[in-house]
């Protein structure tokens, strides 16, 4: 077993103490819940390893079965030039239940989050050094997010994989495939989240 | 790690799950409020993450130099 699954346990461990849970707690302390708002209010941002997330709902009619919110996960461009200004790369979102419990992987359209988009092979390295901490209410919150971003980083390079081979598909090419409104989640995954976990710790 | 500490670990997870039933739901989404007119970005990228800084060299120019009053006659 892992030392990331170790961290997911945990991390729900210590909201459970609490009598919350993790969904709760990625509201950053707010008392209400307000569509596509962020929370936190300004993201959490880790500048030493360039990575950041939020989390958000949409309105109803545009959530899948069951989500509560969900989370996107950014790193900075890791291909980018010496004297380029800083950009951003969405690897993935995470859906979560009311209680907590993730729902599914996805990628999405790069107009969806304004992203530079970076093809799949060029963030292995990103994914296989994933990091991100911070301080404060929001540090298991980011803990889990680390942990998750590891344990199931072959899942989320294969979900950004099937993203370009979804994008390539386009009939008027690439560059009108990343700003197609018609487009917005291209690639996801169900996750059996609490079987993965047993199966994992089961001997 | 020992046969012990899995067993533990599958337990606790098995345990954990039990737990979360019994946790204060988080608050379900309510719409926002009527969205000022200037949400345009928002709009254009609904998922974007927060930007640390307006642009410099962006349409506003929030640190472009002082334009000069034009004489009155």
């Amino acid at each position: 077993m892992s030392v990331y699954v170790q961290d997911l346990l945990n991390v729900h461990a210590l909201y459970a103490a609490r009598n919350m849970s993790l969904s709760f707690a990625a509201l950053a302390g707010s008392a209400e819940f307000v569509e596509n708002a962020h929370y936190p209010k300004n993201d959490v941002v880790d500048v030493q390893n360039g990575t950041r997330f939020f989390y958000h709902a949409h309105p109803a009619h545009e959530r899948i079965d069951g989500e509560h919110g969900h989370f996107h996960i950014f790193v900075d461009e890791p291909t980018k030039p010496a004297n380029a200004p800083p950009n951003f790369v969405h690897l993935a979102g995470i859906s979560l239940d009311d209680k907590g419990t993730p729902l599914r992987l996805f990628t999405t359209n790069q107009w969806v989050t304004g992203e530079r988009y970076v093809r799949a092979e060029k963030l292995v390295g990103a994914l296989a050094s994933f990091q991100l901490s911070t301080l404060g209410r929001m540090s298991p919150v980011a803990r889990w997010i680390n942990a998750m971003m590891r344990w199931c980083s072959d899942d989320i390079y294969q979900l950004l994989l099937q993203r370009d081979a979804r994008l390539q598909s386009h009939q008027q090419g690439l560059r009108e495939a990343l700003r197609d409104r018609r487009w917005h989640i291209l690639s996801q995954q169900r996750l059996s989240y609490w079987n993965r976990l047993s199966k994992e710790t089961s001997i | 790690m020992t046969k012990r500490q899995h067993s533990q670990v599958k337990t606790n997870a098995a345990a954990l799950l039990l737990a979360l039933g019994s946790v204060v739901a988080a608050p379900a989404a309510r719409a926002a409020d009527p969205a000022p007119a200037n949400g345009s970005t928002q709009a254009e990228n609904p998922c974007g993450p927060r930007k640390r800084a307006a642009n410099p060299c962006g349409p506003s120019n929030p640190c472009g130099p002082k334009r000069r009053r034009q004489q009155a006659d």
